[in-house]
């Protein structure tokens, strides 16, 4: 396994990157983020999308140097903590397209939901967000993730753009 | 034989639930993933804290669509070890009937990474009590929030304390049954289900967490 | 050979319940091409094991009982029942040492 994974028996956790990683299923993930959208409306998207971005930034900090590819880390974390396949061969400092397969969210959604009008991969979206910024040395901020299909709307794959705000580039 | 704990949270801990080649982890059953704690805490404590800026209404059916994520991961994960293999090979032999299955459904979730559940009292059919020494929901509000000022906050740990009475008391997850939206809920909607309560918090300033279950 | 279940929680028909018609023994599992990664809980009463074969299938089942099930890749998810039969006869074959 190549994301670095401590367990305390005792106490029942398990750590990456001295952040707390937990088992849960396509079910609760999908009904959490029902609750999300159902209760937060226009605002929800921002802040799954947000949750995600934090927690793969958090983790990667953590690692820190134990890192030394971390695009390469981020495609092995993703496909290894159960969330599919995630490509970001297509992704930049200036930005690009990331693509996943066989999204969890996207499926799951599906599975539990049926299909949707709307994209379902928030969770996706922010771990590309997070793992991008950290990878090119970018301000969390300055980095937006827009899934433009998604499997769970009707597309085959679930395909993100990844933009990078003027300023950062220029620099 | 009674539920050993430690052997089983060493035997599903040694499971390998990696993600395989198409990024996936077929488990108990299930598809599993191993998640950021972090991720699930902001979303359901912005959820909170939004709804709380809205007024009472809104925080009763936030916290009770974040307890209902909680009661469909208890019918669906729970459900799914109890019905699973692995719970057989593990769990089953150290089963004598069924008050055995409660404490063998929390040894397992010691093993998800969800910090550490104590049984601190089952009164079979009528009630049953956890505590939560380090739930990774309110290690989170803590860590982030600081002390609440918006009550409990382990929304999960409060529908899945509700879910494990419901699927051996209410229900009947011993006679093997599928899993299908009806069957959830019978459980959770229907006369005499269990629902639970959050009756101490560490995010509210408890020495730990602590979930009771009663029939509604 | 019975066939139990056939469902998939995300949504496909990959999942493959067979019923063996012997209680499956711990040799059985060298028979299974391809295993990358073999978990055998053997210190268990009832061992429970786990046969990772990628491209294909999880296999997993109890030693001693002659259930066992295939969750099927999704890849090959259109040919589940045949695969899952197909290694399910290797695995009731008799042994032929």
């Amino acid at each position: 396994m190549s994301v670095p994974i401590q367990f305390d028996a005792e106490r029942a956790v398990v750590l990456s990157g001295g952040r707390s990683l937990v088992f849960h299923c396509h079910f609760y993930n999908c009904a959490l983020q029902r609750a999300i959208e159902e209760g937060m409306g226009e605002r929800a998207p921002k802040v799954l999308t947000e949750g995600a971005a934090r927690a793969i930034h958090a983790q990667l900090t953590g690692l820190g140097d134990a890192i030394e590819d971390i695009p390469a880390f981020a495609e092995a974390a993703f496909r290894e903590l159960g969330f599919g396949l995630l490509d970001l061969s297509g992704v930049g400092a200036r930005g690009g397209a990331a693509k996943v397969q066989a999204s969890h969210y996207a499926m799951g959604w599906t599975a539990v939901h049926g299909p949707r009008e709307t994209p379902a991969c928030f969770f996706p979206a922010g771990f590309i967000q997070g793992a991008v910024a950290v990878a090119h040395g970018l301000p969390l901020e300055s980095v937006t993730v827009e899934e433009r299909g998604c499997y769970a709307a009707g597309a085959e794959d679930c395909v993100f753009d990844v933009r990078v705000s003027e300023g950062e580039v220029a620099r | 034989m009674s539920v050993d704990e430690r052997a089983i949270v060493e035997a599903v801990g040694g499971l390998p639930l990696v993600g395989n080649e198409e990024g996936l982890i077929p488990a108990f059953g299930l598809y599993l993933t191993r998640h950021y704690a972090d991720y699930y805490n902001h979303v359901s404590y912005a959820c909170l804290h939004a709804a709380h800026q809205e007024g009472p209404e809104a925080v009763a059916k936030a916290r009770a669509a974040l307890i209902e994520a909680g009661h469909v991961c208890a019918f669906n994960t729970f459900g799914g070890i109890m019905l699973s293999q692995e719970w057989e090979a593990v769990v089953g032999p150290m089963l004598s009937g069924r008050d055995d299955w409660v404490p063998g459904i929390v040894s397992v979730i010691n093993a998800l990474g969800w910090g550490r559940w104590r049984l601190e009292g089952l009164t079979p059919g009528e009630e049953l009590r956890v505590r939560v020494d380090n739930s990774y929901e309110s290690t989170g509000y803590l860590e982030t929030h600081g002390t609440s000022k918006v009550g409990s906050v382990c929304f999960l740990a409060t529908g899945g304390v509700a879910g494990i009475m419901n699927l051996i008391y209410h229900g009947d997850i011993l006679a093997r049954p599928a899993l299908t939206p009806d069957y959830y809920a019978e459980l959770f909607a229907g006369t005499g289900r269990f629902v639970a309560e959050e009756v101490a918090c560490r995010a509210a300033g408890a020495e730990r967490c602590e979930v009771v279950a009663r029939r509604a | 050979m019975k066939v139990l279940v056939q469902r998939d929680c995300l949504g496909g028909e990959r999942i493959v319940e067979i019923e063996l018609p012997r209680p499956v023994r711990l040799e059985d599992l060298d028979r299974i091409e391809g295993v990358e990664t073999r978990t055998v809980l053997a210190h268990l009463p009832r061992p429970f094991f786990r046969l990772d074969v990628p491209g294909r299938f999880l296999l997993t089942g109890i030693v001693s009982d002659p259930r066992v099930r295939f969750t099927v890749r999704m890849a090959v998810r259109d040919r589940a029942l045949e695969l899952a039969l197909e290694a399910a006869e290797r695995l009731a074959a008799r042994s032929t040492s």
